[in-house]
């Protein structure tokens, strides 16, 4: 807001005095931007002292409050931090001072909105505590344009310092009770705009406290409304806004201390807040704010509300004597209620609770929140097209039907919106005392009052409530249309519209099936009928029923005049064949609507009648949901053209249009007291361009919240009559300014806490759509991470699956090793039993040997001794042959001698004789010795002894060689003997020899390594003997 | 010897009948009194008798193969060493594994002299184990018929395996003169016979496998036995003539042969004659050459 001015202003001389603050003001008002803004700065740089120049700031605050200058708007904004001490001193003084009051709202509000640092000092200070003078404001001032602005500005506040303002909850609450009682009987001088201000501002701030703080308003309620006496104003006062919200959680859940605690908002921030509370609006505008995020339901409920709401500046002409809330229905409302506006009925109550029954949540804390979102999803998914069909009819509808329907059955439409609580009026209060103590005496409490015919009732409606409680009194005689409607009814309207249920009908017939017997079209007829039964606890200053405050002058003529020129300007569609069909005559569904008992909302056509005739008594407990019905086509068409409209009206004069416009809604703006504070600048004049340009979250798909109070605000130039269109401009708009100024202050005043509402909204959103964009992110890198876990899992099975082959090939391969371990175990003790086996054949064949050479040993001595007996017997046979030698030589000798004794004896012959004798001593001696003599002369004698004696040695020679030659043989058998033995021992040592040879090379072969059972081929040939091994070389013969 | 055999009518009666046993038997057991037995003269008597007497014939063996010694004195020394040679060879093979109890005697006895020639070292366990078919063992079971004490078979058989080699090893250079022989006998026959080139002294060839088993199997026992008479006694060109008799003997069958494996295949399959009709002309020619 303060952004504009001064920015790229090149910074003022801090040494430049304010002399002159006339003048520097007039500078600063000067056309020129540039200098405005050097002077803005100069402004802010006197300002900015740590003490700030307080003369400075209240010449300041003074020059705004006297000329509302924006440009000094602006430079207060954005200074005060430094002096908000002065600052709130002098807002304080400005609140009080009754003149300034409003100025000082409306700049307490800039500040408020633009939510400085110091704001908190505002709470909390106690001294100058402003919100002690808001609080006063509004219980005693009069003025409505402060006390909308004050109440705007704590709707504001308490989002803010919700735990600073629990202090003054109190005050809080009886701040409400006195919006409620202004808004429930205003004062008659109070213009209809003012009035629809001060509805949005009650509203926006009973939203907020009951968001808030639900347990201790509900405490607090009790406690102010509880008695039996303020059982009414109660009805009349806090009941519509109580359907207006949904049932809170903490009803349940929490208590008048624990909502009060500092925890339950130490999380939150001020958006945070802002769009809580208006979780638990079921006003459109309201709840608008949500989005999505509070759930399908509700998202889509405000999308059909937003498209719904559309239309509805059509009808503003109307608006005056409807509440708030009747502003928010649908462009069928408006028509309705333009048949409405006629139709006088102070009991139009009681048909009002008859047709929405369900929508109106229970104010006791026995509705489960749970029922809010079962049921409506099923009640959503009405087709649109029909719905539209439906909107369609009832603005058709209207031209149609209400000249009877007026005349025969009066109602009023602000009742039935009044009306939807169910406990009001209906019926027995025996009933409704068994379903809930609250409810119960709620209900008795209505009745009673009815029944005292509190004086605003009609006649018609009299007869409405007497045969709406005895159909009460008799359950349901008529379950399916009753229920038809029902679901008509509350199926479709958010509970703002059920208020307005007969009136908004167009959208409810979506709901019900149209074959049913008795359509009812949801028209103005409807909701004129309707509307004369019982006295509308909510009720606009300009009620109907009222007839007294006058607000409401236009006659019925006006309004069936209206009516049609309304469903002129919806003909562009068709009606279709259920829209058709559903116009009947309006008596009858007026019959039809009071037979119906207000039941829980069904969830379908075909169950919700069964369910609905079997517990009529319980429609508290089971009332559903409210649901806001539709999104039409219709609908937004309906928008698209007046909200053209508007702007052109707000553009052009176009007399003839602006005639009827004005014929069919009432010009509010001339019948409304012209605003007490008309000085408003005309750079102020158009909020609608600031709300457009401030708001981010305005976008053309919603309606602007407020764009039907702008034609309220701005209605149209005054009526000219032909005649007068000839007045200079300068005049008409003098009149236009005349009677717009007072309103336009308020509207301003709404805009720009609309204006603040979306940019809290927007603020919420730049968060939430971080926080989304986060998530987005994150749910991004889950995916990612999700699919890599896939691929990962993927592995991780592939890997599995080799490690179970791998393993299962290390198994294989174990049992492989442990056979073959097996095998070459047995292969060793095979070969360690063959080895010992060798062993011990080679331990054998070592022990043969050495038996064998022990053998030898023992041959060699054989041998040794064969050969000394060999050598014995050579040396015998030596000493033999030298024996023989001897022989043959004494042989020789022998013969010798005998020759030579021849001789002798030839030579003694002739001596015979000599010397026979001598030679017989000397025969066997020396024969020398015998020849040394002469041999004696032969004799006979002697010859004869000498051939004896040769004959005798012939004889011993003889012997002598026959015993050599015997010697001889023996000495040759024994040479043979002895030379065969010597043969046979040694072929003996021969064939030892070759055993020895074979043994030893049989154990060469056993002990060779790697050689064992290798055959002989491979070992080498024998050396010595066994080369000799040949046949031919054998020796056995050769040695033989 | 030729006057006393003019002198002994009966002698001579009984050659011109056509029983030529003389007195071997007498003019035998002279020289089997001696002490010691002079083996010359006894090879000499034993060359030139006609035929052997069969009482003698072990002795005769015995002493002209020296497995006996010829002096009786050195007898029993003598055959103590040779039953202790015999024990210790059959031991030996016994415990080289070659020898069961279930072992032929026959195939104890080769290969007791397998071992004892220094044959058996260098052979291989198949070779051995070959030995069971070997053409010597024949040699064996004459011998076996003809004595009775184990170490006497033993030896003798030995012996008569001794000469055998002997034989073989010299038929190469008795090849010559066998030809010689047989073409004197019948020339075409022998030059069909070198054509055919049976006349060899390979592995294979008749004349060894004739020789190598003394003609046992070949000729008739009585036959073989004379035959081996004439072989202790140191004529050892009786085999060729043996021989040369028996390729006469076969001498169409083999002139029709013109294959040498058909010849060879009849030679080695000579089926034995009940006569003496083969030795007999062999031993006529041996006869007629040692005269001349």
């Amino acid at each position: 807001m303060s952004v504009g001015g001064g920015g790229g202003v090149r910074p003022p001389s801090p040494a430049e005095p304010l002399d002159d603050p006339g003048l520097m003001f007039r500078r600063l008002e000067q056309a020129d931007t540039d200098e405005a803004g050097h002077i803005k700065e100069l402004f802010r740089e006197n300002l900015r002292g740590p003490t700030g120049e307080a003369w400075l700031l209240n010449g300041l605050i003074d020059y705004y409050v006297s000329t509302g200058s924006a440009r000094c708007l602006e430079i207060l904004l954005t200074c005060g931090d430094g002096n908000s001490r002065a600052l709130i001193e002098r807002l304080h003084q400005l609140l009080k001072s009754p003149e300034q009051r409003g100025a000082g709202l409306r700049l307490l509000g800039y500040y408020v909105r633009k939510h400085p640092v110091w704001l908190r000092k505002i709470v909390t200070q106690p001294s100058p505590s402003i919100v002690k003078d808001l609080f006063r404001i509004i219980k005693s001032e009069c003025e409505v344009q402060c006390i909308i602005s004050a109440a705007l500005i704590l709707v504001i506040l308490m989002p803010m310092f919700p735990v600073a303002l629990v202090d003054f909850i109190q005050d809080l609450f009886q701040v409400l009770s006195r919006l409620t009682q202004m808004v429930s009987s205003p004062s008659t001088h109070l213009s209809q705009t003012h009035q629809l201000h001060l509805h949005v501002a009650t509203y926006s701030y009973f939203v907020r406290v009951y968001a808030m703080y639900p347990c201790n308003l509900l405490s607090y309620l009790r406690q102010h409304y509880g008695q039996r006496d303020s059982l009414p104003v109660f009805n009349r006062t806090i009941r519509p806004l109580l359907q207006h919200v949904r049932m809170h959680p903490l009803l349940v859940t929490g208590s008048n201390s624990t909502e009060t605690s500092p925890h339950r908002w130490q999380r939150k921030e001020t958006h945070d807040i802002v769009a809580e509370c208006s979780h638990f609006s079921l006003d459109i505008l309201e709840a608008s704010a949500m989005d999505n995020l509070s759930g399908p339901l509700w998202s889509l409920s405000a999308h059909d509300e937003a498209d719904a709401l559309g239309p509805t500046d059509v009808g503003l002409g109307d608006q005056e004597v409807l509440g708030i809330h009747d502003i928010l229905c649908s462009p069928a409302t408006f028509a309705a209620r333009s048949a409405a506006g006629e139709a006088e009925g102070g009991t139009g109550c009681e048909t009002a609770v008859e047709a929405t029954p369900e929508s109106t949540p229970a104010p006791t804390p026995t509705v489960t929140p749970q029922r809010d979102l079962e049921n409506p999803p099923l009640l959503r998914p009405t087709s649109a097209s029909v719905q539209a069909s439906h909107a369609l009819a009832a603005l058709v509808g209207p031209k149609q039907t209400t000249p009877t329907t007026t005349d025969s059955t009066p109602t009023s439409p602000q009742k039935k919106p009044a009306a939807p609580f169910r406990f009001i009026e209906s019926d027995h209060s025996q009933q409704q005392q068994q379903q809930h103590p609250f409810s119960g005496r709620l209900g008795q409490v209505l009745t009673e009052r009815a029944d005292s015919g509190g004086g605003a009732a009609g006649g018609g409606g009299q007869q409405e409530r007497a045969a709406l409680v005895e159909e009460a009194a008799a359950p349901a005689p008529l379950p399916s249309v009753s229920g038809l409607r029902d679901r008509r009814t509350s199926g479709k309207l958010s509970p703002i519209k059920l208020k307005l249920a007969p009136v908004v009908s167009p959208v409810q017939f979506a709901e019900g099936p149209p074959p049913v017997t008795r359509p009812v079209p949801r028209t103005s007829g409807t909701s004129g009928s309707s509307s004369a039964s019982g006295g509308a606890p909510w009720r606009g200053p300009g009620t109907p029923s009222r007839p007294a405050t006058g607000d409401w002058s236009d006659g019925a003529a006006d309004h069936s005049a209206e009516d049609r020129e309304v469903s002129d300007l919806t003909r562009l569609q068709p009606p279709t064949a259920a829209t058709s069909g559903n116009l009947t005559p309006f008596a009858s569904t007026t019959a039809q609507l009071t037979q119906a008992h207000p039941l829980r909302l069904p969830v379908t056509a075909a169950a919700a009648i069964p369910c609905r005739s079997a517990t009529g008594d319980r429609e508290e407990e089971d009332s559903p949901p409210p649901v806001l019905a539709a999104s039409l086509p219709q609908s937004r068409l309906d928008f698209d053209l007046v909200r053209h409209m508007t702007r052109y009206y707000s553009q052009h004069v176009l007399p003839s249009r602006q005639h009827r416009r004005t014929s069919s809604c009432p010009d509010v703006a001339a019948l409304t007291e012209p605003a007490p504070a008309p000085a408003v600048t005309p750079a102020r004049q158009p909020p609608t361009r600031r709300s457009d340009t401030g708001c981010q979250t305005e976008d053309t798909h919603h309606p602007s919240a407020y764009e039907h109070l702008l034609t309220v605000a701005l209605p149209p130039p005054p009526a000219v009559p032909h005649q007068q269109v000839t007045l200079s401009p300068h005049q008409l708009l003098r009149e236009h300014v005349s009677q717009t100024m007072p309103n336009a202050r308020l509207m301003h005043e709404l805009l720009l806490y609309e204006r603040y509402k979306r940019e809290v909204h927007a603020h919420r959103n730049r968060r939430l759509f971080d926080r989304t964009r986060a998530t987005r992110r994150l749910e991004e890198e889950n995916r990612e991470l999700k699919r890599q876990v896939e691929v990962m899992s993927v592995d991780v099975a592939e890997c599995n699956r080799q490690l179970q082959l791998v393993k299962r090939q290390a198994v294989r391969a174990g049992e492989e090793h442990r056979a073959a371990a097996l095998r070459l175990e047995h292969r060793a003790a095979e070969e360690c039993r063959l080895r010992e086996q060798l062993e011990a054949r080679l331990e054998e064949q070592r022990r043969a040997s050495d038996q064998l050479a022990a053998q030898l040993r023992q041959q060699d001595e054989q041998l040794q001794q064969a050969r000394c007996q060999l050598l014995d017997t050579e040396r015998q046979l030596a000493y033999s042959q030298e024996k023989a030698l001897r022989k043959s030589e004494l042989e020789a000798r022998v013969l010798e001698l005998e020759r030579r004794l021849l001789m002798v004896g030839q030579l003694r012959q002739p001596v015979s004789g000599v010397a026979p004798s001598a030679a017989d001593p000397a025969a066997g001696g020396d024969p020398w010795a015998q020849l040394e003599p002469p041999p004696p002369p032969p004799d006979e004698e002697g010859r004869r002894r000498a051939e004896a004696v040769a004959s005798g040695l012939e004889q011993q020679l003889r012997d002598r060689e026959l015993t050599i030659s015997e010697l001889r043989r023996l000495m040759e058998a024994m040479r043979v003997r002895h030379h065969e033995q010597i043969q046979a021992m040694d072929e003996r040592y021969q064939a030892v020899k070759q055993h020895l040879q074979m043994a030893e090379t049989r154990l060469l072969r056993v002990s060779e390594p790697g050689g064992q059972r290798s055959n002989g081929a491979e070992l080498p040939a024998p050396t010595g003997k066994a080369a000799r091994a040949d046949p031919g070389t054998w020796d056995l013969r050769d040695a033989i | 010897m030729n006057s006393t055999d003019e002198r002994n009518f009966r002698s001579q009666y009984y050659g011109k009948v056509g029983f030529r046993r003389g007195d071997e038997k007498r003019s035998l057991e002279p020289l089997l009194g001696e002490v010691p037995a002079d083996a010359g003269r006894l090879a000499q008597a034993v060359r030139t008798a006609l035929q052997l007497p069969a009482m003698y014939r072990p002795l005769v063996w015995k002493l002209l193969l020296k497995v006996q010694p010829c002096h009786p004195e050195a007898a029993e020394f003598v055959t103590a060493r040779r039953r202790e040679t015999c024990d210790d060879t059959e031991h030996m093979l016994r415990l080289l594994g070659h020898v069961t109890d279930d072992t032929p005697p026959a195939l104890v006895h080769w290969l007791g002299w397998l071992l004892n020639s220094g044959r058996l070292v260098a052979m291989d366990a198949a070779q051995i184990d070959d030995q069971n078919s070997a053409p010597q063992l024949q040699v064996a079971e004459l011998v076996a018929d003809l004595f009775d004490g184990a170490a006497e078979r033993c030896w003798v058989s030995w012996r008569l395996w001794t000469l055998a080699a002997g034989a073989l090893k010299l038929l190469p250079g008795q090849l010559p003169w066998l030809t010689a022989q047989l073409e004197r006998e019948q020339p075409a026959l022998a030059a069909h016979l070198s054509q055919l080139g049976v006349l060899s002294a390979e592995r294979d060839s008749p004349l060894r496998h004739w020789a190598e088993r003394l003609f046992c199997g070949i000729l008739p026992g009585s036959s073989v036995e004379r035959l081996v008479d004439r072989l202790v006694a140191g004529a050892e060109r009786i085999l060729p003539l043996t021989a040369v008799s028996l390729l006469l003997t076969h001498s169409r069958a083999l002139m029709a042969c013109t294959d040498p494996a058909d010849a060879r295949r009849l030679l080695l399959h000579v089926q034995p004659e009940d006569t003496d009709r083969v030795f007999n002309w062999a031993l006529d020619s041996w006869t007629k050459l040692s005269k001349v």
